[in-house]
């Protein structure tokens, strides 16, 4: 465990191996995000229910999917501060929390612009609506905490304990719509036989993948920012 | 010309196209913002 620590999750072979990978996953990212827009807006065929309002799932599905899936490996992050004492965790923990706040927004924004036309309303206090908004507000609430203490030691670990807390949120939100009753609809893709033609899972798979690798793409980048700083003041 | 470019989106336009550009605009500005901070903070080779 020592030699993992000190050497696969240490912040100079992050640097290293981050730099090196970013033009492959920039790459990949790019062609995966051009297939499914291009797939998501102009190839899939129209909902025979939803018509051609249905494209929005290619942007919604996979933020609100992402906003759960960053704030799940927050929590793990936490759990790597809390017990593991771990540097790498708490500058990923929190980069983490400044990158979900963005696709959280993204899954709120566009799933009212979906529920406009499918429901007749931008928001309704539903179980799912809700638990994003809650979801939002606890990746706010990371942020303002971790810039309002100034000493790391009580910070990483203040912040490290609110994120773990908030995880209890994830499964509120995923099983909101089997729990409550709830104008959203249930799971589309995240089960086993996925209740979608394979003509339109394909782009939302790659829209899906394209996005976790911008997550990875911008975890990088400010990570790798943020320990060259700490070097350049070290 | 609309059509064939299926902007209209079946009448859905209004809510399609807002949805896409939203997000787009935000990615895009988190990736520029990212790389900038890289670049900035990244360390000059000898020679450069």
């Amino acid at each position: 465990m020592q030699w993992i620590k000190q050497h696969l999750l240490s912040a100079p072979h992050f640097y290293r191996l981050s730099t090196r990978l970013l033009p492959w996953i920039s790459v990949i990212t790019a062609i995966l995000l051009i297939y499914g827009v291009i797939g998501g807006l102009f190839i899939a065929p129209a909902d025979y229910q939803q018509g051609d309002g249905f494209r929005i799932i290619y942007v919604h599905v996979p933020s609100a999917l992402l906003a759960m899936a960053i704030y799940s490996f927050m929590a793990l992050c936490a759990v790597g501060v809390l017990v593991l004492r771990l540097k790498l965790a708490s500058l990923a923990l929190i980069n983490s929390a400044r990158i979900g706040v963005w696709f959280t927004f993204l899954a709120l924004i566009t799933g009212s612009l979906w529920g406009k036309p499918m429901w007749g309303t931008y928001w309704i206090w539903d179980a799912r609506l809700t638990s994003m908004l809650v979801l939002l507000f606890l990746y706010i609430g990371i942020i303002a905490l971790n810039d309002a203490i100034a000493e790391r030691i009580t910070r990483e670990k203040s912040v490290a304990l609110l994120a773990l807390a908030g995880f209890i949120n994830i499964p509120i939100i995923h099983y909101s719509v089997v729990w409550w009753s709830t104008l959203h609809q249930g799971s589309t893709i995240t089960k086993l036989h996925p209740s979608i033609a394979s003509s339109m899972l394909a782009p939302l798979l790659a829209m899906l993948a394209g996005f976790l690798g911008l997550f990875a793409l911008l975890l990088i980048l400010r990570m790798g920012a943020e320990l060259q700083q700490q070097v350049t003041h070290d | 010309m609309t059509e064939w470019l299926h902007l209209s989106m079946g009448g859905y336009g209004g809510y399609v196209w807002p949805a896409y550009s939203v997000t787009a605009v935000v990615l895009a500005a988190n990736v520029v913002f990212a790389y900038k901070r890289f670049s900035v903070s990244k360390p000059k080779e000898h020679g450069q």
